[in-house]
């Protein structure tokens, strides 16, 4: 994507997931030179493979208290920062026949405590509020939970981070670091598109690559307690619910329920998983049996609403230092500094943490980066709008309506891109033909994506626009935006490869839910790409 | 209401039989939800996707698949009357019988299969292609489900190096001012009379004027094959057409085609209506009913199950099981649910072979015991994978066939 201009740089982040992004930004906007490298694409770990959830905090008010805190101070900085990747749906903790409702008092005192809004309402007011939710319900507290979309959180911090002037490197794995002694000095990349490997230096490296930090760690001469913990979520084929529905107890399995775009997604399991797994997370149908057996208790009608997918992330869990057991496990930020910890100069790893502390977690990772540099200057991100989420001056984010006649692909890309939408060619009327029904995401849309937010593939351009993402999973669109793609790159032959590889992306995250419409989808799928067109050819066994 | 057969499902397979019953004087009855597999036809009927002879496969298949069910030698009687259904609705297929030849797919792959409408791109081997000559390969402004670049690309492979145009025509822009309405059922509407000279007028403009062949997509004709064939006289140079993603126009053509014939022989359609039970007694079902029609009984002498599979929703499932979906009988599937589906969509997934129970001249099974006058026919059959295979259509249109001659032995009788 970008031309190697700068041989040194000050800081080298190492992920393109949101702690990386974000920290790739604050190094930008204090005046770094920064480069971003991600091993493959933007989001492709827990990043991309959560809920979704812009947490009040409320989750954690009785057992994480700091946490708790943490979150709500988030939460509210999002929703003026990045306007455009939130949903202020507010939420609920309600309280079942089965659960305590002394609880509930217990939960809202915490809650205050950490300074959560927190606000018991009548079940009855709470099933006015969200229709969806289990009528049996005898206790409701609502809290200002909201949905984020980490794909667009994570691009629209990489694509400010580059208007800072930052780099980024998607597709270039780090193999080993460069060291000057005990000094990390650098990186050694690959380029998994060329398989061509160069070295890049920077003053300091940051380690900011989740689960993998492990190894990044390892490479750099240190060692980090590490612990994988998978957990698996259900996609539905529609929003439900337009409130977070949360139980109100002690944190459990399948216990959220969080609409987002058009889709809602309940999650999740927590299991402690081998390392050698993490890199192709499947979801078992244990896993599915439990994650409907307690959303249907959030929300009963999801017994009978189509599943559209599952998916599984990994959590990356720290063990505090001298505890290789794992069983003083940390869920706070961890924030390393290698040259005081090891004696490993001109290396931080930045970990732990959650999608809502990501900006936290950049934060102090950049103000370690800059005392090292003996740089003076205050961290900027918790009032500086990203790109896309500018306010005009007077304009309020009001609920979006839709009205019969709006173009709603104009919309729905405003709604992905913020204020960047104007830059998504629309002049044309072969810019506004639809790609992708589903998610309204038209011709004009597909080019911006490819020309401006760093797209080589299928998958890529799944995670910015989400083509592909709706309820029929890609049956038509994927053929068209591959199309799209293959014009655009001048390489058809790779295209028709990359087309079958993400036929099968999609497929992965279906048969664990195999049956009912999404076999019938899966079948019609190849009906179409082996049957019609006979691209399996082309697969990769 | 009764009638002698009630044909459950207006897809190839359920018209093949219907159409066939209705000729021998049958009174008929089709009750057909409305889009069929027929929608998303390549243009041609595939017996087996094979090299060489697809009859002479059928040997080698299991006992459980369709084909073996029916016999090699049966599907050898059935064959001429295969072709002569065709012909009478006036579908032109040809075939290279008794060998495979070769479709191209929407993307400019090559594909076995046994009849191909004549105005398609096919080949009795690679070779064939090469001797177009100079090919110009069109594509209309806007549509985008019609790849030239995978198309381009394929063709590339097998040494051909066409020449891409794009075109489009002031009918064809006043198609483009809602973003959703450039699919190919909208253009086959739009390229008509004069709309379509002025289109293949077009085209000429566009393309080196040496070229010897020209390829387009096949949305040409969606009632019937006229515009083909006047697209065709619009040049001097051989026009072949190439299938399109989804909806496909010459599938449709050919579904409104097998309606009218059914119909004009006497048979009664019921469209955009589903038969939800049956009443079963002594080991025969009795009459069934429908969606639209309440409790108002529809008997028969002998009934056609041709619902499709998964699909076309001719098969259901659910977390605890597969099941027939309008008469609820019995299906021949995995009893674990883990044993469905495969990790790689382009493997053999199992549940694609999961289907109506049958005996060996297709009688349906409820409870486990033989129907001996329901009948089930194509797609909904257990025991093949016909996308695997490259067996769908034929197995449609053979096991329609096969069931009308099983239905008009037993009035012989």
């Amino acid at each position: 994507m970008t031309d190697e201009t700068i041989k040194q740089y000050d800081v080298i982040v190492i992920g393109g997931g949101i702690t990386g992004a974000g920290t790739a930004r604050d190094c930008a906007m204090r005046g770094l030179k920064t480069l971003l490298v991600e091993r493959y694409d933007l989001t492709t770990g827990a990043t991309g493979r959560n809920h979704g959830l812009l947490h009040s905090g409320a989750r954690y008010a009785v057992t994480d208290h700091e946490s708790a805190e943490e979150c709500i101070s988030e939460n509210m900085i999002l929703r003026s920062i990045a306007r455009h990747c939130v949903e202020e749906t507010d939420g609920l903790f309600i309280t079942l026949p089965e659960d305590d409702l002394a609880y509930q008092a217990t939960f809202i005192e915490s809650c205050l405590r950490a300074g959560i809004k927190a606000e018991a309402i009548d079940p009855a007011e709470a099933r006015i509020l969200e229709p969806a939710v289990n009528k049996d319900l005898i206790g409701a507290v609502k809290v200002p939970d909201g949905a984020v979309d980490p794909f667009r959180l994570t691009m629209a911090n990489v694509y400010d981070a580059r208007m800072h002037g930052a780099d980024v490197l998607t597709y270039h794995e780090v193999v080993g670091m460069e060291k000057d002694g005990d000094r990390v000095v650098g990186v050694k990349l690959l380029n998994h598109h060329n398989h061509q490997t160069k070295i890049v230096h920077a003053a300091i490296t940051i380690n900011a690559a989740g689960i993998w930090g492990q190894k990044i760690v390892q490479m750099a001469g240190a060692q980090i307690g590490m612990f994988p913990a998978k957990g698996a979520l259900l996609v539905f084929g529609h929003r439900v619910n337009n409130v977070v529905i949360n139980r109100c107890r002690k944190p459990a399995n399948a216990d959220i329920l969080v609409p987002g775009d058009t889709v809602c997604v309940i999650g999740t399991t927590s299991d402690r998983v081998p390392f050698d797994t993490v890199d192709d997370m499947r979801v078992t149908p244990e896993e599915v049996d439990v994650l409907l057996r307690e959303g249907e208790k959030l929300a009963p009608c999801l017994a009978t609403t189509r599943i559209l997918r599952a998916y599984a992330g990994v959590r990356p869990l720290v063990a505090a230092d001298n505890d290789p057991s794992g069983r003083n496990i940390s869920r706070g930020i961890v924030c390393l500094d290698h040259e005081e910890r090891d004696g490993i100069p001109g290396f931080i790893t930045i970990t732990g943490g959650k999608l809502m502390t990501y900006r936290l977690m950049a934060e102090w990772a950049t103000d370690m980066a800059c005392r090292k540099l003996g740089i003076d200057k205050k961290c900027a991100t918790a009032t500086t709008p990203l790109y896309g989420s500018e306010l005009k001056a007077g304009e309020t984010r009001g609920k979006k309506t839709y009205s019969i006649g709006e173009k709603v692909a104009f919309r729905a890309a405003e709604g992905r891109h913020g204020t960047l939408s104007k830059d998504v060619p629309k002049a044309d009327i072969y810019d506004n033909a639809l790609v992708c029904e589903c998610e309204q995401v038209t011709v004009g849309e597909v080019k911006y994506a490819i020309e401006n937010l760093n797209v080589h593939n299928m998958l890529n351009l799944r995670r910015r626009t989400r083509v592909a993402m709706g309820t029929c999973q890609g049956e038509l669109c994927m053929c068209r935006a591959a199309g799209i793609l293959a014009k655009s790159e001048g390489n058809a032959a790779k295209a028709q490869v990359d087309l079958v590889e993400f036929v099968n992306e999609r497929w992965h995250g279906m048969y664990p839910v195999g049956w009912a419409d999404t076999l019938c989808e899966g079948q019609f799928t190849s009906m179409i790409y082996e049957g019609l067109c006979g691209l399996n050819v082309f697969d990769k066994k | 209401m009764k009638f002698d057969t009630i044909i459950i499902g207006g897809g190839l397979s359920g018209m093949a039989a219907g159409i066939s019953l209705a000729k021998k004087g049958q009174k008929c009855l089709m009750v057909s939800a409305g889009q069929s597999a027929l929608h998303f036809f390549s243009g041609s009927i595939d017996a087996y996707g094979c090299e060489g002879s697809a009859v002479g496969s059928v040997s080698s298949l299991p006992s459980c698949h369709p084909y073996s069910k029916m016999g090699k030698d049966t599907l050898i009687e059935l064959t001429p009357v295969a072709k002569s259904l065709l012909a009478d609705l006036g579908l032109d297929f040809v075939n290279n019988d008794p060998i495979n030849h070769y479709r191209m797919t929407p993307v400019g792959l090559m594909k076995p299969t046994w009849l191909t409408m004549r105005e398609y791109v096919r080949g009795s081997d690679v070779g064939q292609l090469e001797r177009w000559g100079k090919v110009a390969l069109v594509g209309i402004k806007g549509y985008l489900d019609f790849n030239t670049s995978f198309i381009s690309q394929n063709l590339d492979r097998q040494g051909i190096n066409a020449v891409e145009v794009e075109v489009t025509t002031p009918e064809l822009q006043k198609l483009r001012t809602n973003p959703s309405e450039m699919r190919s059922t909208n253009i086959a509407k739009t390229l008509v009379g004069d709309a379509l000279k002025a289109f293949a007028a077009e085209v000429k403009a566009a393309c080196p004027e040496d070229v010897d062949v020209y390829l387009l997509p096949a949305v040409f004709g969606i009632e019937d094959d006229g515009p083909v064939k006047a697209l065709q006289a619009e040049f001097d140079k051989p026009v072949h057409l190439i299938a399109t993603m989804p909806p496909s126009v010459p599938g449709i053509r050919m579904q409104t085609l097998m309606r009218r014939k059914f119909q004009a022989l006497g048979g009664t359609f019921m469209l955009g209506d589903a038969v939800v039970s049956g009443k079963f007694e002594g080991g025969r079902l009795v009459s069934v009913r429908t969606q639209n029609h309440g409790d108002m009984d529809f008997e028969a002498d002998n009934f056609v199950l041709a619902t499709g599979n998964f699909m076309t929703h001719g098969l259901t499932s659910d977390r605890n099981g597969v099941y027939e979906a309008a008469l609820g009988v019995d299906v021949d599937y995995l009893a674990d649910r883990k044993e469905w589906t495969k990790s790689n969509i382009f493997d053999d997934q199992p549940f694609m072979s999961f289907g109506v129970a049958t005996d060996d001249n297709l009688h349906a099974k409820k409870d486990g015991m033989v129907i001996e006058n329901l009948y089930a026919t194509g797609s909904v059959l257990s025991g093949f994978n016909g996308i695997k295979e490259g067996s769908s259509t034929g197995v449609s249109l053979m096991s329609g066939l096969y069931v009308a001659n099983q239905i008009t032995k037993t009035i012989g009788r």
